[in-house]
């Protein structure tokens, strides 16, 4: 590349600064020994440059960078998970508070033995828990007559809570 | 001990063989951050900090043992770079008035010592100066000069005769001030 061409005095300037030397001060070494000290581990700063675009988050970074995030909603769809079998729950045993329920295998067993609460025959044993067969659940109203049918179902796990058998 | 050794041990993080490297090039490396800085201080960190660098690189020099031009191509560069970052080629400190071209000849400006060149080159603008330094005294072309501080060529021949203009103007204030009869 053609160079600028310079005068006899700035050709001298140059020769005189390159033999012009300057003697380190103790101030000058100590400022140097505390960037060694402070930085010389460190790893060399990359280049940030504000106008080149940003390089896309790896997935493993993006779960590291929002895995409190994560947990959080698991917890919050577990949460509603259970508040919702607990309404569920409530619901069903709201429904029969204060009455007993009946449960009747068909129209001949509930003329047969209306006094008996419940009228069962167990069809699952290997699972814990009572598990019933029946065709109808009734409410039984103070006096014990049978008031309005409730569910009619087939087959269900019947918790204690429920059976008001008292 | 010789230089492959103190490099060697430097390497290894040995702090005296560190200050002993530091100093060793210490002389010879300031003026060149000088020529860019005027203020002492300033210049020292930012020779420190292209130190650091040699110092963290100096596992990747595998030269001839005579790390001075290596060294120095470092400093100026570091030294560019805060030129560059902190925008010093192109600020302009103070508007310049009209200064009516003197007459100084060659052989005065010649016989300076390097004292007085380094206060004639620090009554310069930043903007002049580093122009000046880089074209004089690391003997860049215009256009590179163009190039490091993203100026135009013309910006840059216009800088350095500006600069020109500007160190006989000063050198015949001051020399009419200290040969003027009390």
């Amino acid at each position: 590349m053609k160079s600028t061409k310079h005068t006899d005095w700035e050709n001298r300037w140059r020769e005189t600064l390159a033999e012009h030397q300057s003697i380190p001060t103790a101030e000058d070494w100590s400022g140097m020994k505390h960037l060694l000290e402070t930085q010389a581990n460190e790893p060399v700063e990359a280049i940030v440059d504000p106008n080149l675009p940003k390089l896309p988050e790896s997935s493993t970074r993006r779960i590291l960078k929002y895995w409190p995030h994560s947990l959080l909603f698991l917890f919050l769809l577990g949460g509603i998970g259970l508040g919702l079998r607990k309404y569920e729950v409530e619901k069903a045993t709201n429904e029969v508070k204060g009455e007993s329920i009946h449960f009747s295998k068909g129209a001949d067993s509930r003329a047969e033995n209306p006094s008996s609460n419940i009228d069962t025959t167990p069809v699952i044993n290997n699972i814990k828990g009572p598990v019933y067969r029946f065709d109808t659940v009734y409410q039984l109203d103070a006096a014990g007559n049978l008031s309005r049918e409730i569910y009619t179902i087939d087959t269900a796990i019947l918790y204690p809570e429920l059976r008001g058998d008292h | 001990m010789t230089t492959e050794l103190l490099i060697s041990a430097c390497i290894k993080g040995n702090h005296r063989a560190q200050e002993a490297f530091y100093r060793m090039h210490f002389p010879k490396l300031l003026p060149i951050v000088q020529r860019h800085f005027a203020d002492r201080s300033e210049a020292v960190a930012v020779l420190n900090q292209a130190m650091l660098r040699v110092f963290q690189s100096l596992r990747e020099y595998q030269e001839d043992g005579k790390p001075e031009a290596w060294l120095a191509t470092v400093i100026r560069r570091t030294a560019l770079n805060v030129i560059r970052d902190k925008d010093r080629a192109n600020r302009r400190f103070q508007p310049e008035g009209f200064v009516p071209p003197v007459s100084v000849p060659s052989s005065a400006l010649a016989n300076l010592n390097a004292e007085d060149i380094l206060k004639l080159l620090h009554a310069l603008p930043d903007y002049l100066r580093i122009v000046f330094s880089l074209s004089v005294f690391d003997g860049l072309s215009h256009a590179e000069i163009a190039h490091e501080l993203k100026i135009t060529v013309a910006a840059s021949r216009w800088r350095l005769a500006r600069a020109r203009e500007l160190l006989r103007t000063h050198y015949h204030v001051v020399n009419s001030i200290n040969e003027s009869p009390l």
